[in-house]
């Protein structure tokens, strides 16, 4: 159906769809949030995007634990063990019980046997430890949590512990803060940098083009891991803090990242400004500020939402691959990256498998921003609308 | 371009021919030769076998060496091939740690104690043929080690306590005195610095040969020199060295060690070092029998040990044998804050922060059980350890200063000393009101420390107390230490050995690294630094050795109860190796094949 406006076709196939006379009218948001819903696969990855960004707003409540809590009785403890059968046979709540950590005095291998005496039922809206909503205001409860009917807990490992008997599955939901905050705060530090020196080099064209575009080239030929793994063993020789660290690392992201994303910009503004609408609006007497800001720009926008949508899952890769190397994220604040860590080395993997898991929250969230860009890229394009 | 190579070829083939005829090895076995009582009931070697000669052994290692030079080098992944090249004249006892006469058949000590005479074994030759004599030894102390153009670390441990140095003579060919201005115990243990071929080295030493630049030596024996110019006496030689893969070395043909059969030592024909990226590389290696022997880390022995039948490899793990050295945690009495030198001055504190440190949970959650608490400057190993009932005797004691985990008590001296929470922020803060917050530094990358860092830091806030944790790169963290740069407080460890005195640059109040109070060095001296100057004098110069045990036991009480630093755990010893190779059982921190000194090396063998 690619034939002239796209807007034309737009209001035929509405018209259709209605199967009333007249048409109905949709702005260009509209049109594009329908051809978006209509596309399966990106609805699934954006409900789990949206689901992640919940877990993370609300990492506190969602978490049995405090990132930071040790129950220093249970390192590398397996997953909890769920029941759902009592003894008698009959099927109840789920529950685990606690469990007693013993070391095989001749292998030296750990070893965590049921105390089957007491149950502790998997229960919704437990009491746990303090923590701040949204920073505002104080709470004690929490998602889940593991009590006996006398009110005693026992910890409750959905992913197991690590070295220090910290829960996995609480650590990863806090995790998720640092993980799914990567991407979006290098767009936000990259693409502005971007817009404009792609925008001052598109639209001015000669010299300034000349000079801008072999910056972007000299950024671009800059090999992005190795320089990273440079800044990140740089952050830690000045001894910052974990938060100081993180940022900058987003900082040296957004660095590498800018100039092919300014490149192409630049590319689109090209063929833009010589549109017949932007010689009017300069013939009209427009300033140039007001020609790109008002006539040029909105033009990119759309390619600007996909390619954000579509440069962060590689954000948050190479974030998880700085972690998971020591480069990234500092103990004790915690990524996806960095809990891989703890699984990255032959006793690891082979004595407890469990730490493995947040790999699959970062497969499912990279895929999920993966999806959800390519149905904004299909959405936005006026070609591919049917 | 062939005619070439076959040309080149047939050279090399040429030059080959004289290196092949020459290091043919001793007519008959020297008289002085040492004779290692492998079997021998009665002696430190009864529970060893006489082995067989032939085949090779295989270790490995993370590290390549720098350079192949004994004198200038500075680390242990170049000192574990050259203290195989060049023994000292004497060398420490594989089994007892105490001192063995080496290259010296004895020594006696005179003048009062400040002339030690050393006979040196006759009838021994260098690797090349050439006979082994007192000039090679007045050579390389005199021209070496005791030489300000030469780069060597060596050179602060030969100096005495007046700042002096010992003077090296030459009696007669088999006769050396080394004469000092005071008494000095210690010297002894600086004799086992390498002893260097002067045939080959003279050469570029500035002092005998003016013509060469003063700098010369510290070039030489780099890494790109013709393993087949490298001379020495030790039990192997280079052979090869490939970056990244290995060091081949071969036996020594005028090695002087013969077992009580009289088959000349050492038994294997090679021993080759595998260079891998990490220690899960070196665990794969060895799990697949690549390597024979491997010292693994704690986390590694469940992997092992249920393999120990199937692939015929022996274990060993001994929770009562730690390593040498120390691990701590150091306040930074001079930091800039006068608010915190004044809190890190109070010895409460330092007892309150002592009180904090849950060691079982370090030992069980980082070495999964395979580690010690430790109390003491010295190495639990010495014969000098506080624990001991006398010199060398038996540990009766393992712990005398204790500080056990006590949150409450920890409380209690930081509400004593005024540190209470004022602001309501939930931690504690001065008197005045600023809050406390104290940065806990270790080495970015080193797991077990990050793990004891964070564990302290979460006791502290149990107490109310802020203790953050950075992890910095390692040469930023020794500045820190050094007291170049400002800290507050550092996790971090050192090397240790049996003889107390080489922690005198530490422990002495000018010290170079007497890290939590180089203020001392100024005058700024307190009474229990008096006292440890005091006694480390008075060891260093008795040579009763019982009178010595008794000066380094008050030494490490009163140094522990000072909490200058404040100590933590100990890794176990662990290590293990293919029951195909004998002998290998002997195992201690400063024995393995896989350790740096390779003092078993000669002795080892592959069964058939």
């Amino acid at each position: 159906m690619a034939k002239g406006f796209w807007n034309r076709s737009r209001k035929k196939k509405g018209a259709r769809e209605v199967a009333q006379p007249g048409y109905v009218s949709r702005s260009q948001s509209q049109m594009i949030w329908r051809a978006f819903r209509r596309h399966r696969l990106g609805n699934i990855g954006m409900v789990i995007i949206a689901i992640f960004a919940l877990l993370a707003i609300f990492a506190d409540f969602f978490a049995p634990y405090p990132y930071a809590q040790q129950f220093r009785q249970y390192p590398f403890a397996p997953p909890s063990s769920l029941h759902f059968r009592s003894e008698e046979g009959t099927t109840v709540r789920p529950f685990i019980y606690a469990t007693q950590r013993t070391v095989d005095p001749e292998t030296y291998a750990p070893k965590f046997t049921e105390n089957r005496s007491v149950k502790y039922y998997i229960r919704f809206f437990v009491r746990g430890a303090d923590y701040k909503v949204l920073g505002l205001f104080k709470s004690n409860i929490h998602l889940l949590g593991a009590q006996a009917t006398d009110g005693t807990q026992a910890p409750l490992f959905l992913f197991g512990s690590d070295t220090f008997g910290r829960d996995v599955f609480s650590r990863t939901i806090h995790g998720s803060r640092v993980s799914l905050a990567v991407g979006p705060l290098v767009v936000l530090i990259a693409f502005p940098i971007a817009i404009f020196l792609g925008g001052v080099s598109g639209y001015y064209g000669g010299g300034v083009d000349m000079i801008l575009q072999r910056i972007g080239e000299v950024f671009m030929a800059i090999p992005g891991f190795p320089i990273l793994l440079a800044a990140g063993a740089a952050l830690a020789g000045l001894g910052l803090s974990p938060v100081a660290v993180f940022l900058g690392i987003i900082i040296a992201l957004a660095l590498i990242s800018w100039a092919g994303t300014a490149r192409v910009i630049r590319g689109q503004i090209l063929a833009i400004r010589e549109m017949d609408f932007v010689n009017a609006a300069r013939a009209a007497g427009a300033s140039d500020v007001r020609v790109i800001l008002r006539h040029i720009i909105p033009n990119v926008t759309s390619f600007l939402v996909v390619s954000a949508t579509l440069t962060i899952p590689g954000m948050m890769l190479t974030e998880a691959g700085l972690s998971f190397l020591g480069y990234g994220i500092r103990e004790p604040m915690t990524s996806w990256g960095q809990l891989l860590n703890g699984a990255s080395n032959i006793a690891g993997i082979e004595t407890h498998p469990w730490q493995l898991i947040p790999g699959g929250f970062i497969v499912i969230s990279v895929l999920a921003f993966n999806f959800m860009g390519d149905a904004l890229r299909d959405a936005v394009d006026p070609f591919s609308i049917t | 371009m062939k005619r070439l190579i076959v040309i080149l070829a047939a050279l090399t083939a040429i030059l080959m021919i004289p290196v092949a005829v020459s290091a043919q090895g001793y007519d008959k076995q020297p008289a002085d030769a040492v004779i290692v009582p492998l079997g021998v009931a009665g002696t430190d070697y009864a529970a060893l076998e006489p082995g067989v000669r032939g085949g090779t052994v295989y270790v490995g290692t993370i590290s390549n060496p720098k350079k192949w030079n004994a004198v200038t080098a500075h680390e242990t992944s170049t000192t574990q091939y050259t203290n195989i090249m060049q023994p000292g004249l004497v060398n420490l006892n594989p089994i007892t740690a105490g001192y063995d006469p080496e290259l010296a058949k004895s020594w006696e000590v005179s003048d009062e104690n400040k002339v030690i005479t050393f006979k040196l074994r006759q009838g021994l030759k260098w690797s090349d043929g050439t006979p082994f004599t007192a000039d090679d030894v007045v050579f390389s102390f005199m021209d070496l080690y005791l030489n300000e153009d030469v780069e060597t670390d060596t050179r602060d441990v030969l100096q005495l306590p007046d700042g002096n140095f010992p003077v090296v003579e030459k009696v007669d060919d088999y006769t050396v005195k080394v004469v000092c201005s005071v008494a000095f115990r210690p010297i002894l243990n600086s004799m086992t610095a390498n002893i260097l071929p002067k045939h080959k080295l003279e050469q570029f030493v500035h002092k005998l040969h003016p013509e060469v630049a003063a700098d010369a030596f510290n070039q030489v024996w780099g890494l790109d020199t013709n393993p087949k110019d490298l001379v020495g006496m030790g039990a192997f030689m280079v052979e090869s060295y490939t970056p990244d893969l290995n060091v081949v070395m071969k036996r020594n043909p005028y090695y002087y060690h013969y077992d009580p059969k009289g088959t000349q030592l050492p038994y294997l024909d090679k021993y080759v070092v595998l260079t891998v990226a990490s220690q899960d590389v070196l665990l794969l290696k060895y799990q697949n029998g690549e390597i024979d022997c491997f010292a693994p880390r704690p986390q590694d022995i469940p992997i092992l040990k249920p393999e120990e039948k199937q692939k015929n490899l022996t274990v060993l793990v001994n929770k009562e044998m730690p390593g040498f050295g120390t691990t701590w945690v150091v306040l930074n009495w001079d930091t800039q804050d006068t608010k915190y030198r004044e809190l890190f001055r109070n010895l409460k504190f330092r007892q309150a922060l002592a009180h904090l440190f849950d060691k079982d949970t370090m030992i069980r959650n980082l070495f999964n059980g395979l580690a010690v608490p430790q109390w003491s400057p010295v190495s639990y190993l010495s014969p000098y350890y506080a624990g001991r009932e006398k010199y060398a005797g038996p540990v009766t004691e393992k712990n005398a200063v204790v500080f056990p985990y006590d949150l409450e008590k920890a409380a209690a001296l930081l509400d004593e000393i005024g540190l209470k929470d004022t602001n309501g922020d939930g931690y504690r803060d001065f008197a005045d009101g600023t809050p406390v917050e104290i940065e806990l530094n270790t080495n970015a990358g080193n797991t077990t420390r990050e793990g004891a860092c964070l564990i302290i830091a979460d006791d502290a806030k149990k107490v109310n107390l802020k203790v953050t944790t950075a992890f910095i790169d390692f040469n930023v963290l020794v500045n820190r230490l050094m007291g170049q740069e400002d800290y507050k407080a550092i996790y971090l460890g050192l090397t240790g050995g049996t003889e107390p005195h080489s922690g005198a640059n530490v422990y002495m109040s000018t010290g170079g690294l007497h890290a939590w109070h180089y203020s001392a060095a100024t005058g700024d001296i307190t009474e229990v630094e008096k006292r440890v100057d005091e006694l480390t004098n008075l060891a260093a110069a008795e040579f009763d050795l019982d009178k010595v045990f008794e000066y380094y036991k008050e030494y490490q009480i009163i140094l522990s109860q000072d909490l200058g630093f404040l100590y933590t755990i100990n890794q176990a010893f662990v290590y293990s190796y293919y029951n195909r190779i004998g002998n290998a059982q002997v195992a201690s921190p400063n024995a393995t094949p896989s350790g740096n000194n390779g003092l078993t090396m000669d002795f080892i063998f592959r069964k058939s």
